[in-house]
């Protein structure tokens, strides 16, 4: 359909980016890639008084080295650019796996990272992983700017810490400790995940030093799984893949959660799936961490 | 000349069309209130807002009669509901302004009060129709059988997904009384009629150009005459002379377009302990939504072929649809008939289960012979045909080799299944046969073909533009039956001013018929110019022979070029000047298109996400034109009925895309003269029924029950689960 009227502003600095969402607050709806909210505009979902467009704002572009050897992904970096880019292979090769798996070559050359973020869908891929990879968010906003745990910015379906003059600047992922993997399960052809866990294992002298572990497309939100992050702590490697595969733990995965069923899939297979899914992704991060002795 | 159809419309002049949004009902079964329209008639741009009374002088309800069926009772097809909403997204008024932004705005306005649903106490089955046909004495048949089993079998309703939705431009012209109208439509004549049937204006008064587009498998209107399109054309007459425009969103597809049926059908088969098939009963029902999306679908012309390839002694087909909250349906075959294939290539492999046999086995043992002249359902399907695919589709698949892959790694703890299923479709039917109901409108093609001076020759064919593929099979057929160059032929498709009537496109008779016309008018033309040769070379047109481009008789001979010349420019016309021929082409039996299909499944237990590793085909699509557009054709039909095998609206990613392996037997097709078979159609089904075989061949090796289409991850996951204490 043909989105209802709005007005359309595309600033060339963050100085004007930052007038113009504090003179329009809420009534404004920032636009990045535009895979998500040019199809919510043309089915009228949103209807923003004004678009902010943020691609001449310079600066937002680069997906560059940050100096504790980890990365800063800018608000208008693609998800191609990620699946493309040398030093995000090197420095995260999880975010480069998962940024591959989102909808198609199309959707991938035109949407951010960013964007998926502040979109906050429930069943991303990106979110779990950037929650696993311990990433931040740098917020912007007439106030200047603060850092969010990108596990704590998703705070609901499509909500996030976002003040309404506030915009995302970047991403920031941290040096990797350890190993990492993401599983999922697609949901047709295109579709997000009806169910993926992304985890980060860490160990030391054969024991699990460090875990993360977070959850997408089964709950209201991308999530940790801190009871299940706990329990795997300072466990030998060998013996917990031998319990995992046993089937323990599996409850941890959707401890606390409330869990989504409806059209797409009950709730009881997604609960199935998380905790299937995050099980092969340990396993797969554990394998990799121990050097071969982790069957 | 046709006059270009931008100028019909004004669409490069400064007055653009009007541009019509739909206000639809939101609940089903609801009796229509008030509909007040006053703040949208105030809003900018608008020109009207317009509900049934409205149009009610303009347009009347054209009566959907569906040929072959007992107590069908079907609403009429009406531009905008009539006082009762019968499904979520009916029409229900329009609004018309200047530009497509002014009309939705505008259409956010308009109010619609509808009463509580009439009658929800109504439960249980709406009796649409139902039919029955049978053959051979069934009950007996079934008396002495040594073995008896019955299977259930369904299919959901789908939601076609084009590449491009419908759209449609109308105009009236209020001095010379015509109404022009370019559409999606991929049946022009059909529209041409229900147009002029709905406005009262004479069908010589009324043209309609298809634009086509959607593509060939995924096509954006597979409904010849959709309700909008009438809105629209009475909504021109009323505020002619400007042109009114509608196209439709993704959400109003998604909400109201109609729909291919659902059906579901419980298969009874009779058969020897040796595996020879004796009787068969199908027992369907059809969720028939809210009726019929168009004049003249009917199911039963998906059922002609509903007992296959197979020598039943005895079949016997009920019918029976029911009406749902749900926009209409095509009725037409049930996708394509695929429905009923799918159905019997299920069962059949459940009786090879039940009996012990191998499934391939058991088909070939009983495919009927030659010598009794016609399957259950009495259409002839050329039996060698068939078989020769089946066992051609086991060697190049390693049929043997695979059986045994499937054990070691069953053995290993893998689930793997194997699905082997025949398809056979009757293609550009003609006259009825079997349960084909009698022929309601035309099912013929035609084509007129014009030699012009220079040589260009100029092609008209009432088919719809199907893509490219196409277009370049019909210059070919032309350009061969006239001896010139294929870069000499220009084909125009779906023009009612332009080419003879046509039922239009669908599913496997565009070449079939459409290309059996073509070449019949352009061999006539082809006569035309050697009786013009002959009567330059001064020889009787029998000694008139083809040399090159050439026409030769002895050591004389004319050019093509100058025969054209003189056809236009000669005084003495053996037949008067020009040369141009129309010919109609009545199929005279169906061209079938028949296939083997071998599908690998693996399946994991864990998620119950099933995959199609590696999927054969063999087809018999009689003489190909061009085997890469054939190919294209095969790939997607088969890419399709995985899809719908697995996971309906979703379907395989590209980096799951199983190994595709085809082979075509190209035989030519005795049913029309060019001997061309349809193709991708009859692929969806093939590829439909050896996935879903492969899928409960995978689901037996775990000692699961089946799972009907489509087989999503949860849904075999629970039939996994079930079977593991």
């Amino acid at each position: 359909m043909i989105p209802a009227p709005f007005e359309y502003r595309a600033p060339v600095s963050e100085e004007e980016l930052i007038a113009l969402l504090a003179k329009y607050g809420e009534s404004a709806r920032i636009l990045a890639g535009g895979q998500s909210l040019v199809p919510a505009l043309r089915s009228r979902a949103a209807r923003p008084e004004v678009v902010v467009d943020l691609r001449r704002v310079a600066g937002l572009h680069a997906v560059e080295p940050a100096d504790d050897g980890g990365l800063r992904i800018g608000a208008m970096a693609t998800h191609g650019e990620i699946e493309t880019s040398p030093l995000v292979a090197a420095r995260s090769p999880l975010l480069r796996a998962v940024s591959a798996l989102v909808g198609d070559a199309l959707v991938r050359n035109a949407g951010t990272l960013v964007g998926s973020v502040c979109q906050a869908d429930p069943a991303a891929d990106e979110p779990a992983a950037l929650a696993a990879l311990d990433a931040t968010v740098e917020v912007a906003g007439p106030g200047g700017t603060r850092i969010v745990k990108a596990a704590d910015f998703l705070q609901g379906p499509f909500e996030t810490a976002l003040e309404p003059e506030e915009y995302v600047r970047a991403v920031r992922v941290p040096p990797a400790g350890g190993e990492s993997a993401y599983r999922r399960e697609p949901l047709g052809r295109l579709g997000w995940a009806l169910a993926g866990a992304a985890c980060r294992i860490a160990l030391e002298d054969g024991r699990v030093k460090e875990a993360r572990v977070a959850v997408t497309g089964v709950a209201p939100r991308v999530y940790r799984a801190f009871a299940l992050e706990e329990a795997l702590l300072g466990h030998e490697a060998v013996a917990l893949a031998r319990s995992l595969r046993a089937g323990e733990l599996a409850g941890e995965v959707v401890r606390g959660q409330e869990i989504l069923g409806d059209a797409r899939a009950s709730a009881e297979y997604r609960r199935h799936l998380a905790a299937l899914l995050a099980r092969r992704a340990i396993l797969k991060a554990l394998g990799a961490a121990g050097g071969g002795r982790v069957p | 000349m046709v006059q270009p159809i931008d100028d019909l419309f004004g669409i490069s002049s400064p007055r653009r069309p009007l541009q019509v949004a739909i206000v639809r009902g939101e609940v089903a079964r609801a009796s229509l209130g008030r509909i007040d329209a006053a703040e949208a008639l105030r809003a900018p741009g608008v020109r009207g807002v317009f509900a049934y009374e409205d149009l009610r002088r303009t347009c009347a309800p054209i009566p959907i009669g569906v040929p072959g069926l007992e107590e069908a009772r079907f609403s009429p097809l009406l531009a905008l509901s009539d006082g009762e909403v019968r499904y979520p997204g009916e029409p229900v008024a329009a609004v018309v302004a200047e530009t497509i932004s002014a009309a939705a705005d505008a259409a956010e306005l308009v109010r619609v009060s509808c009463a509580a649903p009439l009658d929800v106490a109504t439960s249980g089955e709406r009796r649409a129709f139902s039919s029955t046909w049978s053959s051979g004495d069934l009950e007996a048949e079934f008396r002495k059988a040594e073995w008896r089993g019955t299977f259930r079998f369904a299919l959901p309703a789908e939601v076609p997904r084009p590449l491009e939705l419908s759209s449609v431009v109308a105009r009236f012209d209020p001095g010379a009384g015509t109404l022009a109208a370019l559409s999606s439509s991929r049946s022009p004549h059909a529209l041409r009629r229900a147009l002029s049937a709905a406005l009262g204006i004479s069908e010589a008064k009324v043209r309609v150009v298809s634009a086509g587009g959607g593509g060939a498998a995924r096509p954006g209107s597979w409904a010849p005459v959709r309700r909008e399109e009438i809105l629209v054309a009475a909504l021109a007459r009323l505020l002619a002379p400007r042109a009114v425009s509608w196209t439709e969103s993704p959400e109003e597809h998604a909400l109201a377009a109609p729909r291919l049926a659902g059906a579901a059908a419980e298969v009874t088969i009779a058969a020897r302990r040796d595996g020879r098939l004796l009787a068969l009963r199908a027992d369907a029902a059809i969720e028939a939504g809210a009726g019929p999306a168009a004049p003249d679908l009917s199911p039963l012309r998906g059922a002609a072929l509903f007992a296959g390839p197979y020598a039943f002694l005895a079949a016997e087909l009920r019918l029976r649809g029911a009406f749902a909250d749900s926009p209409p349906t095509d009725l037409l075959a049930v996708r394509g008939g695929a429905f009923f294939a799918c159905a019997l290539e299920r069962a059949i492999d459940e009786v090879a289960a039940a009996l012990e046999l191998e499934p391939a086995e058991v088909r070939r043992a009983n495919l009927y012979r030659e010598e009794e002249c016609a399957s259950a359902t009495g259409v002839r399907i050329e039996p060698p045909r068939v078989r020769e695919a089946l066992d051609r589709l086991l060697e190049r698949s390693g049929a043997a080799a695979l059986r045994s892959e499937r054990r070691v790694r069953r053995e290993r703890g893998e689930a793997v299944g194997l699905g082997v299923a025949l398809a056979v479709e009757a293609c550009a039917r003609g006259r009825a046969s079997g349960p084909s109901p009698p022929r309601a409108a035309e099912e013929w093609s035609a084509a007129t073909v014009r030699v012009l001076e220079t040589g260009a020759v100029e092609v008209a064919t009432g088919m719809a533009p199907r893509g490219p593929g196409l277009e370049r099979a019909l210059a070919r057929i032309a350009a061969g039956a006239l001896g010139v160059a294929e870069s000499a032929v220009s084909v125009r498709f779906g023009d009612t001013g332009a080419g003879p009537p046509d039922a239009g496109a669908s599913p496997g008779r565009s070449l079939p018929a459409g290309g059996s016309a073509v070449e019949r008018a352009a061999r006539a033309a082809e006569a035309r110019l050697r009786a013009i040769a002959a009567s330059i070379l001064r020889v009787p047109e029998e000694y008139v022979q083809r040399w090159g481009g050439d026409f030769a008789a002895g050591d004389r001979s004319v050019s093509y070029e100058e025969v054209c010349r003189r056809a236009y420019r000669g005084s003495d016309f053996p037949s008067g000047p020009g040369i141009e021929a129309t010919a109609y082409y009545d199929p005279e039996g169906p061209a079938v298109a028949c296939g083997a299909h071998l599908s690998l499944v693996s399946l994991d237990p864990e998620t119950g996400r099933a995959r199609v590793e590696r999927h054969v085909a063999v087809h018999d699509a009689g003489v190909l034109r061009s085997r890469e557009t054939a190919e294209a054709d095969l790939e997607e039909g088969i890419l399709r009925g995985i899809e719908a095998a697995l996971e309906g609206a979703g379907g395989p990613s590209g980096s799951e895309k199983p190994e595709l392996r085809v082979a075509f037997l190209e035989s030519r097709s005795p049913g029309n003269p060019i001997g061309a078979r349809g193709i991708g159609e009859c692929a969806y089904g093939g590829a439909l029924a050896a996935t879903a075989n492969a899928v409960a061949d995978a689901l037996r090796g775990l000692g699961a029950r089946s799972v009907d289409p489509p087989a999503s991850p949860e849904r075999l996951w629970r039939a996994i689960a079930e079977a593991r204490p």
